[in-house]
């Protein structure tokens, strides 16, 4: 038979427990390392138009590593002139790319040959730069830093200034139990916050979720999107559409394939793209899908700046491009004979569609502005 | 005290258990020793596959293969008794580059059928691809949805083709590109691996070959490239043809 004394203790353990696992339900559970160090799990609060986000196991996203990624993203000392971060070619009113610039230019003057690619919705992503030669985005930022002809800084000068400021101490320890800097973290933060610019609140996804609407024109231009180009009898399967959708699949609302292809702008290549990492003829001139989405604020287009505007692209592919050896076989209309044939009317309606991708409130946000020193 | 003890600790694994993060491992993981490891493997006329050769049809047209991705569905092994074993409900299997083994979980024993389903059954073909993470077979990264359709491409063969035999140009000048899908294109795959046994550790072996050569013709058929060269969803007829030619071509042998 138990003593007072025993059912006391009983009782204490046991409401000890409850409060315990009240605790341990809690959504925002903070996690605890093995030395002693707490952070708290970032809510991504994935939209239900778009698929689950793959977070890699050895860097989640916490409310500490993106705060310091935040800073990181905007902070130019990065660079070997203390001139450039990433954010210096990748501006939020732009959809995160270089305020309409062909090209962009290094700390050293010198112009790159491909154009900044639009960062969005990038937790998603199943390889990073035009030519996919980044497997995670980790290994994606760690490129351009060291890049002669963009940040031009070596690693350890870049985290020696960064180690300096005083700043940086509590956020790198608050985001990794350690304040010491190395490129690893720099890189994991800015992954971090990266994978929270979450682009999925234009017309098209509110449309898409039942909370709006958008322009019947820009219905019917997504209709068109996602129908085969041609007519029959030259393409006996035809149905007088834009023929965008095989590579800028709807498939989960982000207007990619993750896919590498030669849409048929050249016949010979002057750039290698997938090609140049792979080594693979049947890789050459083919780039990496860019997302359409935010399209009206990220020209020029292409993977080189070469067209400047959403009536030089529709041109492109109206026209049907040029055959090569490597030209995907979604481009049917590189024979001069046969175009795509997209009427006035119709290039207006696409262009209503992709003028409903454009999300005001993601280059908008707060989240993701400059955040000042740190 | 010991009941205390006792209480405190369900309730930790009480609380372990509300961890909503907690990887789940897949069910090949969950503490399987024996395995059936199917080495697909693509060929034409019976000759490795080369993506780089410029083969000749049985029409002696010039052929490239530049693209070949297909799915398996639904495969399940029989026990002699008769009983069957799932094996794996899905998979995307992209053999250009060549054979690509995979190894799936099975109980020990002997085996005697192995089925699956070439394509998608509807009930997976007419998923959300945002249900599912981009690097599932069925993910939007695949390159696989059909948006306008709601349902995901079965096969994806494309190409170059040149109907003048002694051609040189390479690749080939002619374009081919035939996708099927849609719920009619799904096709059942059986075959006779009598002999197979799945040891309490470690691992069978099958081979699955595919021949390309025989997308383009079967004992009945002949698809001419020449005329039938695209299929995006339209061309159903074509899609049909490839649909049966994909299923004969393709053969499973113990190792």
């Amino acid at each position: 038979m138990k003593t007072l004394n025993e059912m006391r203790k009983t009782l204490t353990f046991a409401l000890m427990s409850f409060l315990l696992l009240m605790v341990g339900c809690r959504k925002e559970e903070p996690e605890v390392e093995e030395n002693g160090f707490h952070t708290t799990p970032y809510d991504l609060q994935i939209p239900a138009n778009l698929p689950p986000m793959t977070v890699p196991l050895d860097n989640p996203v916490t409310q500490q590593g993106v705060e310091l990624g935040r800073y990181l993203f905007y902070d130019e000392r990065l660079s070997g002139d203390n001139t450039q971060a990433c954010a210096s070619c990748h501006a939020p009113a732009f959809a995160f790319t270089d305020h309409g610039n062909q090209f962009s230019e290094g700390i050293d003057h010198i112009k790159g040959e491909r154009n900044a690619m639009a960062l969005f919705n990038l937790g998603w992503g199943q390889f990073f730069f035009w030519d996919g030669r980044a497997a995670t985005l980790e290994d994606q930022i760690l490129q351009p830093v060291t890049n002669p002809i963009e940040m031009h800084e070596t690693w350890p000068n870049a985290m020696a200034k960064i180690e300096a400021d005083p700043g940086y101490g509590d956020l790198f320890y608050a985001a990794f139990g350690d304040s010491h800097v190395d490129s690893l973290k720099v890189a994991k933060a800015i992954a971090q916050f990266l994978r929270t610019m979450i682009s999925a609140n234009s017309p098209f996804d509110k449309w898409k979720r039942g909370e709006g609407t958008i322009p019947v024109d820009a219905q019917v231009g997504y209709d068109l999107f996602q129908l085969e180009g041609g007519q029959p009898p030259f393409i006996p399967n035809g149905q007088g559409g834009a023929d965008c959708f095989h590579c800028h699949t709807p498939a989960g609302d982000l207007f990619t394939d993750e896919q590498f292809h030669n849409n048929a702008l050249d016949s010979v290549f002057t750039d290698l793209g997938r090609g140049g990492v792979t080594g693979d003829p049947f890789d050459m001139g083919k780039f990496k899908t860019p997302s359409l989405r935010n399209i009206m604020l990220t020209a020029p287009y292409m993977h080189d700046g070469r067209f400047a505007s959403i009536d030089e692209v529709l041109d492109h592919y109206n026209e049907g491009g040029v055959p090569s050896a490597t030209v995907d076989p979604f481009m049917k209309f590189t024979d001069p004979d046969h175009t795509l044939e997209l009427t006035p009317q119709k290039r207006q309606q696409i262009i209503a569609f992709l003028n409903s991708l454009t999300d005001m409130e993601f280059v908008t946000d707060p989240r993701f502005q400059d955040p000042g020193e740190p | 005290m010991r009941s205390s003890i006792l209480l405190f600790g369900i309730v930790a694994l009480t609380m372990m258990g509300c961890r909503k993060d907690e990887p789940v491992p897949p069910v090949e993981e969950e503490g399987r020793t024996s395995w059936l490891t199917v080495t697909y493997a693509p060929f034409w006329e019976g000759v490795a596959f080369d993506k780089y050769a410029v083969y000749h049809d049985v029409l002696d047209h010039r052929v490239q293969v530049q693209g070949f991705k297909f799915y398996l569905a639904k495969a399940r092994a029989k026990r002699p008794d008769g009983t069957w074993e799932d094996l794996f409900n899905v998979d995307l299997l992209d053999l250009l580059n060549g054979p690509k083994s995979r190894s799936y979980a099975l109980p020990p024993g002997t085996y005697t059928d192995l089925e699956w389903g070439i394509g998608l059954p509807p009930d997976l073909n007419h998923t959300d691809p945002v249900t599912y993470p981009a690097e599932h077979p069925l993910g939007f990264a695949q390159g696989m949805w059909w948006s306008w359709a709601d349902a995901y491409r079965f096969v994806i063969f494309d190409g170059r083709f040149d109907t003048d035999p002694n051609g040189t140009e390479v690749p080939p000048p002619g374009q081919f590109s035939i996708h099927t899908g849609l719920d009619t294109c799904y096709r059942a795959g059986q075959y006779d691996i009598s002999g197979t046994t799945v040891p309490d550790s470690g691992y069978a072996h099958l081979e699955m070959r595919i021949d390309l050569a025989h997308f383009l013709y079967s004992a009945s058929d002949t698809i001419d490239l020449q005329i039938d060269n695209q299929a995006h969803g339209g061309n159903v007829d074509l899609a049909t043809r490839l649909s049966d030619n994909v299923r004969d071509a393709i053969t499973v042998s113990t190792q």
